[in-house]
Order: C-alpha cells, then structure tokens, then sequence
C-alpha cells in the first residue's frame, strides 16, 4: 500500500525536526 | 549629639543594616568595629565630635561593611580583578529537551507513529526553544511528513488505480 | 549571591583591591601575629589600598572561616582581650602563589601602560 509510506516519513520528518531542534539548542549555549 | 552619641548612633545603622547576617556574625562584627572605634579614638587621644567623625569617616557606611560582608559568602573575585561570571550558565540540555529529541530521532521504534509526535509535544512543553521555534518545528514536522500524505490521499482518491502493495 | 551590589564599580581599582586586598592582610600577619587594628593601620599606611577600613573586617572573618589564618585571644592592658590573627601553612601557600602570580600581572600592566610590545613607542594617543 501507497499509505506504507506513512512508516518512512514520520522517522523521516522526526529526524530533520530533531536535527533542527538541536542545532538550537546547540547554539543556545554560546 | 557628642562624639559619643555619635558612635552609639554609628553602632545603631550597622545593627540595623547588618539584618541579612546570620545573629552571631552580626554581633561578631558589631564587636569588632566596635573595638576599632574605641581604639581609633584612644590613639588619637580625643573623643571630640570632629575625632569621632573622622574615625567613622575612614571606617566606611555600615551598608558598605555589611555589603562586604555579604559578599564574602559568594565566591570572590579573582584576585586579578575580573568577577567571575556571577552563576554558572544553565546547560541547555535539560532531561525534557533530550527525551523531545530522542523520541523524534528514534520515537518511532519505541510509539509506531505517536513516538516522534510526542517528542514534539515534548518539545513544546520545554521552555529552552523559543515559540517561534517550536512553530517551526511543528511547521516543518507538517510539511514534510504531511504534504506527501496528502499528495498521495489526492493521487489516490483522484481514481488512478493503487500500485500493487 | 549572583548580582552582588557594587556601589563603587566605575572605578576599575575597585574591582582589583577587592581581590588583592585579602592577600595583603596575609602579608601583614605572615611575619608574626597581629589584632585587627594594628592591621587596618598597617594597610593603610602602605597606601591607597583600603577606602573602607570597615570592610577589612569582613574579609579578616572569611580569612578564619577559610582557615588562611588563626587566631588567638590575648589580655591586653589596654582594655578588653584582642584577637590575634596568625597566618597558617594555608594561608602561606595562597600567599606565595599570589606573589608569583601578582608579580606577573604587575608587571605585563606597567610593560604595556608604558609602552610596550606593539603600541609603539608613543604610547596611547
């Protein structure tokens, strides 16, 4: 099923976001 | 007022300004300058209103010396000068902020599907990532999880046969 | 207490004889012992050092609780017993690591407000 992709996405999207998250957080300490 | 009504008053203010000290330490320290007064007067062997002045004047405001004192309980400056940085800065990792990004990294093993979008929710709980942040976090979460979802939904539903599984 | 009140803190020298100051009150007592007041009197006649002799007090007290010196009470024919203030091995180590230490700093300010490497021999403005 097309929908099969959902599974792929969701890590997917999770990781850019924790990715842009924790650039954040990084530069909070300077 | 004479010279010693004016250390009694002198005494008074340090009483009064010395509230933050812990009772023994206060009392401590009225002694001691107390001590000095008395003897800064006898070396200069006059009790005058001008001595007395005088004495008190190179003694310093009572705020001052218990400022001082209040100071002593927190790390001095270093010796060279420079004040430390007053408290150490809070690390921006907290225990909030590392389960957020765990769970949206690996939430999916751990939640299928509901991993990461708690870790979201997570995030949003923390108060180290501004609101802007998280707006676009959230927004980026949507987009690139979501626009595909309903790019397929409407390829779908617009009729064209699904691909074989 | 991390947003320490400093009534006085526009004078750069303010900052420096609060740190400095407590090394000088061990010099004072390092060679023999003394009471407060002959050390108040002492550092003031070597210069510009204190502005509030009150303040010494506060410091002679984080000197004991830090274990720097020790002291001892003494009857005094003058009037009420006095307490001595000695220097401990401490006290002596902090003393001596702050001569070297001062003895640098000291020296690269004056090198540098007279002129020295790379502010040309003009010196400032």
């Amino acid at each position: 099923m097309d929908f099969d992709i959902v599974w792929l996405l969701v890590p997917f999207a999770g990781i850019i976001v924790a990715v842009f998250l924790a650039v954040r957080l990084a530069r909070r300490r300077s | 007022m004479d010279g010693d009504g004016i250390v009694r008053d002198y005494l008074a203010r340090l009483e009064a300004a010395a509230w933050p000290l812990q009772p023994g330490r206060r009392a401590e320290l009225a002694d001691e300058v107390g001590e000095h007064i008395e003897a800064a007067l006898v070396e200069a062997g006059r009790r005058d209103v001008a001595t007395v002045r005088n004495v008190l004047e190179r003694l310093g405001r009572p705020e001052e010396i218990v400022a001082s004192e209040v100071e002593s309980d927190a790390p001095p400056p270093t010796w060279s000068g420079v004040a430390p940085a007053s408290t150490p800065r809070p690390s921006a990792w907290g225990p909030l902020e590392i389960t957020s990004i765990l769970l949206l990294t690996f939430g999916m093993f751990v939640v299928p599907f509901f991993g990461p979008i708690l870790g979201l929710a997570l995030a949003w709980a923390s108060t180290r990532w501004t609101t802007r942040e998280k707006l676009v976090a959230t927004l980026l979460f949507i987009v690139i999880f979501g626009l595909p979802v309903l790019g397929l939904m409407a390829v779908t539903s617009g009729g064209s046969s699904p691909a074989p599984g | 207490m991390s947003d320490m009140v400093r009534g006085d803190t526009r004078n750069p020298l303010t900052e420096l004889r609060r740190g400095v100051l407590e090394h000088c009150v061990l010099a004072v007592v390092s060679d023999g012992e003394s009471y407060a007041f002959d050390i108040v009197r002492v550092l003031a006649s070597a210069g510009e050092l204190v502005t509030s002799e009150g303040t010494i007090y506060p410091l002679l007290s984080r000197l004991r609780r830090d274990q720097l010196v020790t002291t001892t009470w003494r009857e005094s024919n003058a009037g009420p017993p006095r307490r001595y203030y000695r220097i401990t091995e401490d006290g002596r180590r902090a003393l001596d690591a702050f001569a070297v230490d001062w003895a640098r700093f000291r020296d690269a300010v004056d090198a540098l407000l007279a002129g020295g490497p790379g502010r040309g021999e003009t010196g400032g403005r």
